[in-house]
């Protein structure tokens, strides 16, 4: 059950800085924990929110510090939705990821390439938008 | 990131005692790593007991040890918790690595039979 009122919106900024992304993760998981999400999904959620902050931080500016990257998380009864936001250098597309590959050829085993795969595969609708100079990653999970 | 290691018969274990293994944090670890390979241990346990939470760039410098040492060593993986597991599963990466529950059992389990 959520508490209180059950709906709101709140905007979290940090800078464009690796060192500072465990932050908006950590805030996820505390806005999950008031969802009836259960536990091992919370975390994942908070995985998918790290990787899509890492992926502003290092893809959008480069891995440049002192520009913002914007967290809102929304709550209503029915879902909980994050939007990640840059205004560095946009993705071309926000194409459907994979992770095919076949576990006795080790070079076709995969390092990198993996959070849009995460992303994708935990949250139920993720959509990708640049509305001005704003790139704006969204990611909803029902309850 | 401060990284334990010991020694047991021809084993490396390393504990990694940051919680974080992420984009943050990952290329200290991995070059710790790489660095106790390049010193010739070529068998390894990873020991991850104390880690919760790691991120995609976190395994996939797993993945990267895991290639390094193809042909010529093994790391096996122990201790995982149930929320950094989701994510192994997640990424099917639970089916390359040879995973035990804790560092006694890893230990038994590569040692070479007798």
């Amino acid at each position: 059950m959520m508490h209180g009122k059950g709906s709101g919106t709140i905007r979290l900024v940090i800078d464009s800085s690796l060192k500072d992304v465990f932050l908006m993760g950590l805030a996820a998981k505390s806005f999950c924990a008031f969802t009836p999400l259960p536990k091992d999904l919370c975390y994942l959620i908070e995985l998918c929110v790290i990787e899509a902050v890492t992926n502003a931080v290092k893809h959008a500016y480069l891995g440049q510090p002192d520009h913002e990257v914007d967290l809102i998380v929304s709550m209503d009864p029915q879902q909980i939705k994050f939007q990640v936001c840059d205004t560095g250098i946009a993705m071309k597309s926000l194409e459907e990821a994979s992770m095919d590959f076949d576990p006795e050829d080790h070079q076709s085993v995969p390092e990198g390439g993996m959070g849009l795969f995460i992303i994708q595969t935990v949250m139920d609708d993720v959509t990708y938008e640049t509305v001005g100079e704003t790139n704006i990653l969204t990611m909803r999970k029902l309850f | 990131m401060k990284i334990e290691a010991e020694q047991i018969a021809d084993i490396l274990v390393l504990t990694p005692y940051d919680y974080r293994i992420d984009a943050s944090s990952v290329a200290d670890f991995k070059g710790q790593l790489v660095a106790w390979i390049q010193e010739g241990n070529y068998r390894i346990l990873l020991d991850l007991s104390q880690i919760d939470f790691i991120d995609s760039s976190g395994l996939g410098a797993i993945v990267s040890l895991w290639k390094l040492l193809s042909g010529k060593g093994d790391i096996c993986l122990c201790g995982i918790r149930e929320p950094v597991m989701s994510l192994f599963k997640l990424t099917r990466m639970d089916r390359i690595f040879r995973i035990y529950s804790s560092s006694v059992e890893a230990v038994e389990a590569m040692k070479p039979a007798a």
